[in-house]
């Protein structure tokens, strides 16, 4: 089964003095974020599997495809306990 | 003499008062800001009201009333947003956010109009803030 995540409709990204911030309009709660962190919310503008969110932290970061494997999966999985992302739908 | 704000207008600037605030307490912000736009572009200019003195009834109404209702930024900007859309005025909502002292995050909200503060009293200090979201969605630079 394949997991594809997708942002939430109701969140806002910005940068703020070198940081990644993410403002949830649902409930108005705001997220600090890492560099790499705003770089992979960015991209799941449209539905992403985890696949594709390692392949774009190796596009940006120099990172063995296993660094950015974990990174990825443990963001997400941060992510979507905290509803900034949602499962877009499993295949 | 000192303009008042019409009858019409103080009962529509009061069920705004009534209904916006204690309803962006329970229902998320993205979800009734198709609402809260009315018509875009909005449809004709009201000229019975004055920005002014509706922005100044709205603020005195709102530091006067209680607990889910009593003035914050997001409160007024909302409600102001949704009675000037209402009045045919082409104003944006916009959220902004810096770093306080202490490195915590200070969020703001205010109205733009023709990309300039609207009713706004300290205009200097919005330079100091990131704009993150801003109504109608898309209207400005926030990132969806």
């Amino acid at each position: 089964m394949t997991k594809r995540y997708r942002r939430h409709a109701d969140l806002r990204l910005t940068e703020l003095d070198g940081e990644g911030l993410a403002l949830h309009l649902g409930n108005r709660k705001y997220f600090t974020l890492s560099e790499s962190g705003l770089v992979m919310l960015n991209a799941l503008d449209k539905p992403c599997g985890l696949n594709e969110l390692v392949e774009v932290l190796l596009a940006e970061y120099d990172v063995t495809p296993e660094k950015a494997g974990r990174s990825a999966r443990h963001f997400l999985d941060e992510c979507e306990q905290a509803g900034l992302v949602i499962v877009d739908e499993q295949a | 003499m000192t303009a008042r704000l019409p009858l019409a207008w103080r009962l529509r600037a009061a069920a705004s008062i009534a209904v916006i605030p204690p309803l962006l307490n329970v229902v998320s912000f993205a979800r009734i800001t198709g609402w809260l736009s009315g018509p875009h572009p909005p449809r004709r200019t009201d000229d019975r009201v004055d920005d002014e003195h509706l922005s100044k009834w709205v603020n005195r109404a709102l530091r006067r009333a209680p607990g889910p209702w009593r003035h914050t930024c997001l409160r007024r900007a909302t409600v102001l947003y949704y009675l000037l859309r209402r009045a045919g005025r082409q104003v944006e909502l916009h959220i902004g956010v810096r770093r306080d002292d202490a490195g915590g995050v200070v969020a703001h909200a205010w109205l733009v109009q023709d990309g300039v503060p609207y009713l706004e009293a300290n205009h200097a200090r919005l330079a100091s803030y990131r704009l993150i979201a801003s109504l109608p969605d898309g209207s400005s630079a926030g990132r969806r």
